[in-house]
């Protein structure tokens, strides 16, 4: 395997792998920058590209990609308030406020840094954990994910600010826009009211770029004027963006707890991306010396979920070359690349292509290293954008957020979709109830019901006792306790309502 | 006020454009949903919709022959290939793999677009009014026909009226346990006591494979729906959260060369080749003319990943698409791939598909009614 490890690194002096690396970054760096357009679309498109192409470069490029999307994402969401990619949401909480405050370069360095040095996390476990995975993934089975389920949604209730109430009631219409459609268990279709678009039920894009774009552009129609009041708030400094890589630094062990959390939950399957993130954002906030800082532009609450984004594609990739069963929506279609290039994920994979499985860890840590270093040579150039008056900016965002919600399913009815959804998001924002918990909820909801079902109906209430999930249980319990605690005491500081 | 005008014209002009850019015209209406296909009920009296569809309108009535030659007509053209199901699954796999080989037979440029949706029925509803034979469409057809079978007033397709071209594979089906449960025969599965099933949905072809095996051995059989697809259920099979999984060959043949699952048996006419001593579900006993009969019907579903173009298009480019794709799935590249997937190119011609889809579509009530029970008989407490 050591041996392995160090032949595979060999690629990289092939020029051509190289090349193909890179453009992979750009690309994925362009499609995660427009607002909807994310990694999902990218693969779809460039996967016809890899027809009859050799392996090794076919899946450079289409991770590479991968890996460079979230990054893109991150950058709009700091600068614009619009989600890149919809796995960016949780950065939205902090990064967007962080540069109202000024420190948007210092909120790009914790991106760059933290990006980079969790896809290096996520990378260095799967190369770890390839001979050996078989336990760890066999360990979670239908209850376990269903507890995994449960503690992301107890989350929920962490991520809102002051108003527990607002935050679950947020939730609870995330959870049931999640009830939409046929459910998986019993083939029911639900709330469809007759109409064949919504037996699918409600789409995660619109569903996202509905929440949070639409309020965002409509504020900046209202406005009228740039984002930026001067140029200089969004200005982006060497020094400030030094000063963001150092940030990751100074809170390295909140990076590899959100690391650790990004890759256990990418090695899951079935959870969805959006629950690492989430959940590291959760955990930061809850073990923050300054939970009040949240959501007004904290240093943790940028770093956290943009260390587990990138980790967690290093979980997923480790169950999808291990068994052949992807581990996130993204990993599916590079599941259906493996195929077009001839290779069959799987265990035999890592008796006759270990070389490769290999290779694609090392992928993905220098694709994120890579895409972080073009984002730091380019940062400057990109907050230009913020500079633009609104009424030239906002049509802008408006057409690309319309068309990456058709592009995700080439349904134009995803796009009306989109503007209900704003409606909704935008009643949010006015009303001053969370927005992140509707997302959650919308997520978590399904997948709760779906694996509560199949646990009950294969264990009954003893899957309860099952041991790992009875760890999570108590887990989730801590973490209510220590929420609680924490809310008491900061009430009794007078600084929750 | 004046920005909350300009804000409507923003928005309108987004939209304009998003259609103009896709072609999509707006007024393509969404059709009423169909229930889930093969919900347990009893079965219905064949609709005039169904029985009209199968006996007084003719199949796929041909259109006249276009004066261009079909190979000059596809020179130099963009074909479009819908995929009716997710990306990521077998039929899209599938798509990209034939696309190439058929962009060369075609002399057209192919473009693989994923509509997936209610089981294919979203992709069939857009492309019903397209004539002019530049879009294909693969979808697993086995869902959608259900559906126009039990429920034609909601299904604003008609699965007789598409051409279909041709099967490009088929899909051989396995019932498996876990390798390591020490189940090597039908009969120790029969001694199993409570053996739990995992399925996807509860009406899928899974379900009803599930269904007969218990009908046959006349075992309980705890059916766990909701399941991930294929790769969930034999996860949750070599967890030991269920006993047993019904994944096609093509999925299983990892697993089962490292002794993680094991092939109890196949869903087939004949003996899987990858597979030699596995038997069918015909060998496993002796079987009645019941259970005989609900086994064909069982099996009848599964039709392997046909390719179909569009309702109207001339003659003459149905036939020269149809000799096409033929020749596609010979070309060695495809071959080398698809035996690699687990599923070499298996030809069978259109007529096949059409024939079985007007079989579908005039099945006798009482026969519809067996059916309707083996979709969604409960076969344990």
């Amino acid at each position: 395997m050591v041996e392995a490890l160090f032949q595979a690194l060999g690629n990289i002096a092939n020029l051509e792998v190289l090349a193909v690396m890179v453009i992979g970054v750009v690309v994925g760096l362009i499609f995660g920058i427009l607002p909807g357009i994310g990694g999902m679309s990218a693969l779809a498109i460039f996967m016809s590209f890899v027809w009859g192409k050799d392996p090794v470069l076919a899946l450079t490029f289409l991770l590479a990609i991968l890996a460079a999307t979230s990054q893109g994402g991150s950058v709009t969401t700091i600068l614009l308030n619009v989600p890149g990619d919809s796995t960016n949401a949780a950065t939205l909480l902090d990064g967007y406020p962080m540069g109202k405050k000024g420190q948007a370069g210092r909120a790009l360095g914790i991106v760059l840094a933290g990006s980079a040095l969790g896809g290096l996390f996520g990378g260095i476990v799967l190369l770890a954990l390839l001979p050996v995975m078989r336990p760890v993934v066999m360990a979670f089975g239908s209850s376990e994910t269903f507890m995994m389920v449960v503690l992301g949604l107890v989350f929920m209730a962490i991520i809102a600010k002051e108003s527990l109430m607002k935050g679950f009631i947020a939730g609870a219409i995330g959870l049931s826009l999640a009830f939409f459609g046929l459910q998986s268990n019993t083939a029911i279709s639900r709330f469809d009211f007759g109409q064949l678009y919504l037996e699918d039920g409600v789409q995660l894009i619109p569903l996202t770029l509905g929440i949070f774009a639409i309020p965002e552009v409509v504020d900046m129609m209202a406005r009228g004027d740039s984002l930026t009041q001067k140029a200089g708030v969004f200005a982006v400094q060497g020094k400030q963006v030094i000063e963001g890589v150092k940030d990751v630094f100074r809170h390295f062990f909140l990076f590899l707890r959100c690391s650790v959390i990004g890759t256990v939950v990418g090695i899951i399957p079935g959870i969805g991306a959006h629950t690492a993130t989430f959940m590291a954002y959760g955990h930061a906030k809850q073990t923050s010396k300054h939970p009040e800082e949240f959501g007004q532009g904290s240093i943790e609450g940028v770093l956290a979920p943009e260390s587990a984004s990138n980790a967690k594609e290093g979980g997923a990739l480790l169950t999808t070359l291990g068994f052949g069963i992807p581990g996130s929506s993204a990993m599916a279609l590079l599941l259906g690349a493996f195929i077009v290039v001839g290779i069959q994920p799987g265990p035999k994979m890592l008796e006759e292509h270990l070389g490769l499985a290999v290779w694609l860890g090392w992928t993905l840590i220098i694709a994120n290293v890579g895409s972080s270093i073009l984002l730091l040579f380019t940062a400057k150039q990109m907050v230009r954008m913020t500079f633009l008056k609104a009424r030239i900016l906002a049509p802008i965002i408006l057409v690309f957020v319309a068309i990456g919600a058709y592009a995700s399913r080439e349904n134009i009815l995803d796009v009306l979709m989109v503007f209900i959804f704003g409606a909704l998001g935008y009643g949010a924002k006015v009303l001053d109830y969370p927005r992140a918990p509707i997302m959650l909820g919308f997520v978590l909801g399904a997948l709760a019901e779906k694996y509560f079902l199949i646990s009950t109906q294969a264990f009954g209430a003893a899957f309860l006792l099952r041991p790992v999930t009875l760890v999570i249980l108590v887990l989730i319990l801590f973490t209510v306790a220590f929420d609680l605690r924490n809310r008491e005491i900061q009430k009794r500081k007078g600084m929750v309502a | 006020m004046k920005r909350l005008w300009n804000l409507c014209l923003v928005v309108l002009v987004a939209l304009a454009v998003v259609l103009t850019a896709c072609g999509q015209a707006a007024s393509t209406s969404a059709p009423t949903s169909p229930p889930p296909a093969g919900q347990a009920t009893a079965a219905p009296a064949p609709s005039k919709a169904a029985t009209a569809a199968a006996t007084e309108k003719p199949a796929a009535t041909p259109a006249p022959k276009s004066k261009e030659s079909a190979a000059d007509f596809y020179k130099g053209k963009t074909v479009e290939l819908w995929v009716g199901n997710s990306p990521g699954g077998g039929q899209d796999t599938w798509a990209r793999m034939v696309a190439r080989p058929l962009e060369k037979q075609l002399g057209a440029r192919i473009i693989v677009r994923n509509e997936g949706g209610s089981s294919g029925q979203v992709a069939l509803t857009q492309l019903r009014n397209k004539a002019d034979g530049l879009s294909l469409i693969t979808v697993v057809p086995r869902g959608p026909i259900l559906t126009q079978v039990f429920d034609p007033d909601k299904a604003k397709y008609d699965m007789n009226a598409y051409n279909w071209l041709g099967v490009m594979s088929m899909i051989p089906q396995l019932l498996v346990v876990n390798g390591k449960s020490g189940i090597k025969t039908v009969d120790d599965f029969s001694k199993t006591p409570d053996v739990k099933w995992a399925l996807d949905t509860p009406e899928s072809g899974k379900a009803m494979r599930a269904r007969t095996l218990a009908l046959v051995l006349n075992k309980e059989i705890k059916l766990i729906s909701g399941y991930n697809g294929t790769s969930s259920e034999l996860l949750a099979v070599m967890r030991g959260e269920v006993q047993g999984a019904s994944p096609p060959v093509s999925a299983s043949m990892a697993l089962i060369n490292s002794g993680d699952i094991f092939p109890l048996v196949a869903m087939e006419k004949k003996r899987v080749p990858e597979l030699p001593n596995t038997p069918t579900i015909y060998e496993i006993k002796t079987l009645s003319p019941l259970e005989k009969e609900l086994i064909d019907l069982a099996l009848g579903t599964e039709v392997g990943r046909p390719l179909a173009t569009t309702p109207g298009v001339p003659q003459d480019r149905v036939d020269f698409l149809k000799t096409s794709l033929k020749n596609a799935l010979q070309d060695k590249e495809l071959i080398d791939r698809a035996t690699t997937y687990g599923e070499p190119p298996r030809w069978a011609p259109g007529e096949d598909i059409q024939t079985w889809v007007k079989t579908m579509l005039s099945m006798p009530p009482q026969t519809k009614a067996k059916f309707s029970e083996l979709l969604g008989m409960k076969t344990a407490k």
